[in-house]
Formats: structure tokens, C-alpha cells, sequence
């Protein structure tokens, strides 16, 4: 068996200078539910690991604007977080739904992001509130919205040596609200076979003031979909308009066949999904 | 191979063992410390047999490297109760008829025991939603909801 080096550093300079050192042979632990399970299923032994668990990373902080989510927050803390509840509500419902509550209490919101998976529950729902990620590095730090974030499957802008540290949601403010939905293969304990996120603000007049559509498990990355965004923006939300975003994002993905579903079906569910989140986020649960 | 020595708190009492760092939490407990009741189902998370609680929350002890439990408190089916005194949950699982084959019970009790440590009188929804991640092919669950809402009552 190999040899493999543990490191549990206690401060972020620690963590960093462990990452510098190594890099790129060493890799990040945060919840391990990702990591460990490749780790057992002998996918991918890395060389050292260097575990974040004990640096001060698992908060949710309201900072003016801006509501500062630590990189190493669990699925169970962001999921019960009455902030992101009020605030951010896709992303707590996101949390909600994945996997099971063991799995909830391990897993990581920095991770979920990391990961890149093209199907995340979190990601998507970050995607959709207009989210951005603090890469830290020895000496500095960037700041990569996460419309830029992911290069494709598992692959993301993170340069070896550089640990993401914090999560920024620009929270939902009046007029304004969010909404995550899944369909899997069953309720519970299931990936997306597709996913759904929206971000709506409706102005006085009940216009469209601002719209985001984020969709997952519909592409080799999670994806936003810009064609509908703009076709809704100063429209009203009527229902002829919600079902028009729908095709138009089920037009704009590019799904494939796999064990979770087709493409044929990714399409169908996507018009529904669309247009189901966005009358959600709206406050229009009317409609089918 | 490096080795790392491990010192937690197992079931109230210290133990110190010494383990390479790709070992999981389940691996380090059935074969480095004897202590078998957390089950080796699919080691990726997925069915539940391996459910113990890290810190006062279920875990899937296969997701959780061996090394990160130092310092910290896990505690399995074996540290609840015993034959003679079982656990309300044990005591109302045998009762329930809650298990057949018995592979999933001791991850299936230990998710409902973190269940009903924080939410210490569930609706059948919540129960539901407590053992979601822990996969039962025998009893169709029905059984092992009556028996967890039957323990919340008993535990009071």
C-alpha cells in the first residue's frame, strides 16, 4: 500500500504553506464524501492529504450586502440556517435535499463547489443566486464568480496551491425571492437528474426587474441560461412568459444520455423544471 | 507504510490506536478495534449500514477518514445499551419486529438515535426523513417507523 502523509493544520497560514509545499500532489479534505468514498473505492489515492476540518472555516455571516458563508460549512448548518433561509433560500433548500442527513452532516458547501459535479445540488442553487468564491493562496487571494468557476466535469479555475475559503451570496432583498427544485429518480437520497434554480425580482409594477435561471445535470457544467434571462427582463412574469423560459432552456442546454436519464427526457423535464422553479421563486404557485 | 496514532473518546472510554491514512472510521473500528456493529455495505455513502454518531451527529462512518476522529467522540450501537438494559430504541426494534435480516438495524438505530436526540418527539414525516439515508431490503420500513415513533414516546 501506498504512503500516504496526513496533515491537520490548525490556521489557514499552516493550511497554506502545506498546500505551497506539496502542490500539486496533495488534496484538499474537507467533508470526505467525495474523497474518502474514492479513496475506498481505490479511484484515487492521492499522496497527502491535507485535512480543513479544524481551521475556522463553518460559518454563515451577514456582512452589509453580502451574506459570508465559511468554504468548510456543512450541508446540515446551511440547510438550518435561518439567514440563508430568509436571505438565500435556494441554497438552504439545495442543502436540504442532498443526499441524507449523515451524509449532511459531513459534507461541505466549499466541497459541493469543488467537486464540480455538472449535476451538484448546492452548486446549482449557488449558480442561480450569483454567488462568488474567495480562492486564498499563500500571499493573496481572488475572487472568481462562479459563472467562471467551472471548466467542466470535476474540472474548476483552482490553481494548485489555492484553497477556497469563503462563499459570497449577494442575498435576496425585497420583491425578491429564490427557489431550488430537483427531479432524481426517487424523493430522497438521489442525484439530480436534473436540477433547477431561479432568482426573481419583481419591481412595483410587477415587471421583471432582474432573473436568473441556473440549470444542472443538463450539460458538462452546471449552466445558466442567459436567452431566458434576457428574453424576461422589464417583461411581466405572465404565465405565457414562465413557459417560453422553459423552452428556451430547454433549447439552450446540452445534455447527454446516461444511467440517470436521456437525453429526450433531460429536455421534457427541463421546460417543466424552468418553469416550475421560476413561478416558485415568483410566489406564483399556480400553474402545473 | 506511515503510521498515525489515533486517540478519541469510543463509546465514553479513550482508546489510542495506531492507523495508516487511507483508512475510513468504519475500516479503523470493525478491524483495528474490534467493534462490529457499524456494518460494510457499499462504502460510498449510500446505504446507511455503517451509520455511527461523530460528535453527537450520524455519520457514515466509510465517508469519514480514520485520522479525522482524533480528539473527537463516536459513539456505536455497542455504547447505547446492553441485553440486559437495551436502548428504548433497541427494546422497541424487537418489539416492532423492526428487523429482519438485521444487516441495516445498528446504522438503522443510530440514525434514529441522532434523530431523536435533536427532534426528541418527530411526526412519521420526520422520521421518514431521519433514516432516508439508510436502506432496508427486508422490512419495508413500516415496522421500523412505528418502532423509532414508538421509542420517542417511551423516551418522553
Amino acid at each position: 500500500m501506498k504512503n500516504v502523509q496526513f496533515f491537520a493544520p490548525e490556521t489557514l497560514d499552516e493550511a497554506l504553506q502545506l498546500l505551497n509545499k506539496y502542490a500539486p500532489q496533495i488534496r484538499v479534505l474537507a467533508g470526505g464524501t467525495d474523497l474518502v468514498r474514492d479513496m475506498n473505492l481505490e479511484f484515487n489515492i492521492p499522496d497527502n492529504i491535507l485535512w480543513i476540518g479544524k481551521l475556522p472555516l463553518e460559518y454563515i455571516i451577514e456582512d452589509g450586502d453580502i451574506i459570508r458563508v465559511g468554504a468548510a460549512t456543512r450541508m446540515q448548518t446551511v440547510g438550518n440556517s435561518p439567514v440563508l433561509k430568509e436571505k438565500a433560500r435556494a441554497v438552504a433548500q439545495a442543502a436540504g435535499k442532498l443526499a441524507s442527513p449523515p451524509v449532511r452532516s459531513l459534507a461541505t458547501l466549499g466541497g459541493n463547489l469543488c467537486t464540480a459535479s455538472p449535476a451538484a445540488d448546492s452548486g446549482c442553487a449557488l449558480l442561480g443566486l450569483d454567488a462568488e468564491v474567495v480562492l486564498t493562496r499563500l500571499g493573496g487571494q481572488r475572487v472568481v464568480p462562479l459563472t467562471q468557476f467551472y471548466l467542466g466535469p470535476n474540472k474548476t479555475v483552482i490553481q494548485p496551491g489555492e484553497l477556497m475559503t469563503e462563499i459570497c451570496i449577494r442575498p435576496t432583498g425585497s420583491g425578491e425571492g429564490s427557489a431550488y427544485q430537483k427531479i432524481g429518480r426517487r424523493q430522497a437520497m438521489t442525484l439530480a437528474v436534473l436540477n433547477a434554480t431561479c432568482r426573481v425580482k419583481l419591481d412595483g409594477l410587477g415587471l421583471v426587474d432582474d432573473v436568473s435561471i441556473a440549470v444542472g445535470a443538463a450539460a458538462p457544467t452546471l449552466l445558466r441560461i442567459t436567452a431566458a434571462e434576457t428574453m424576461l427582463r422589464g417583461k411581466p412574469l405572465s404565465e405565457a412568459a414562465i413557459i417560453e423560459a422553459g423552452e428556451i432552456a430547454s433549447r439552450d442546454i446540452n445534455p447527454m444520455d446516461d444511467v440517470h436519464g436521456t437525453v429526450w427526457y433531460r429536455r421534457k423535464v427541463t421546460k417543466i423544471l424552468v418553469s416550475r422553479t421560476l413561478r416558485e421563486a415568483a410566489g406564483k404557485n399556480g400553474g402545473g | 507504510m506511515i503510521k498515525y496514532p489515533i486517540t478519541f473518546k469510543l463509546n465514553g472510554k479513550q482508546v489510542t490506536v495506531e492507523a495508516p491514512a487511507t483508512i475510513n472510521l468504519l475500516t479503523l473500528l470493525r478491524d483495528y478495534l474490534n467493534v462490529t456493529s457499524a456494518k460494510f455495505g457499499c462504502e460510498q455513502g449510500n446505504c446507511g449500514a455503517c451509520t455511527v454518531i461523530l460528535d453527537g451527529e450520524a455519520v457514515n462512518s466509510c465517508l469519514v477518514l480514520a485520522l479525522t476522529v482524533n480528539g473527537r467522540a463516536v459513539t456505536t450501537l455497542e455504547g447505547i445499551g446492553t441485553i440486559e438494559k437495551p436502548h428504548p430504541l433497541q427494546a422497541a426494534f424487537t418489539e416492532y419486529y423492526a428487523a429482519q435480516c438485521g444487516f441495516c438495524t445498528p446504522g438503522m438505530i443510530m440514525a434514529s438515535k441522532s434523530l431523536l436526540d435533536h427532534n426528541p418527539h418527530p411526526t412519521r414525516e420526520e422520521v421518514v426523513d431521519g433514516i432516508v439515508g439508510n436502506i432496508c431490503r427486508c422490512t419495508g420500513y413500516n415496522k421500523i417507523i412505528e418502532a423509532v415513533l414508538d421509542a420517542s414516546e417511551k423516551l418522553g
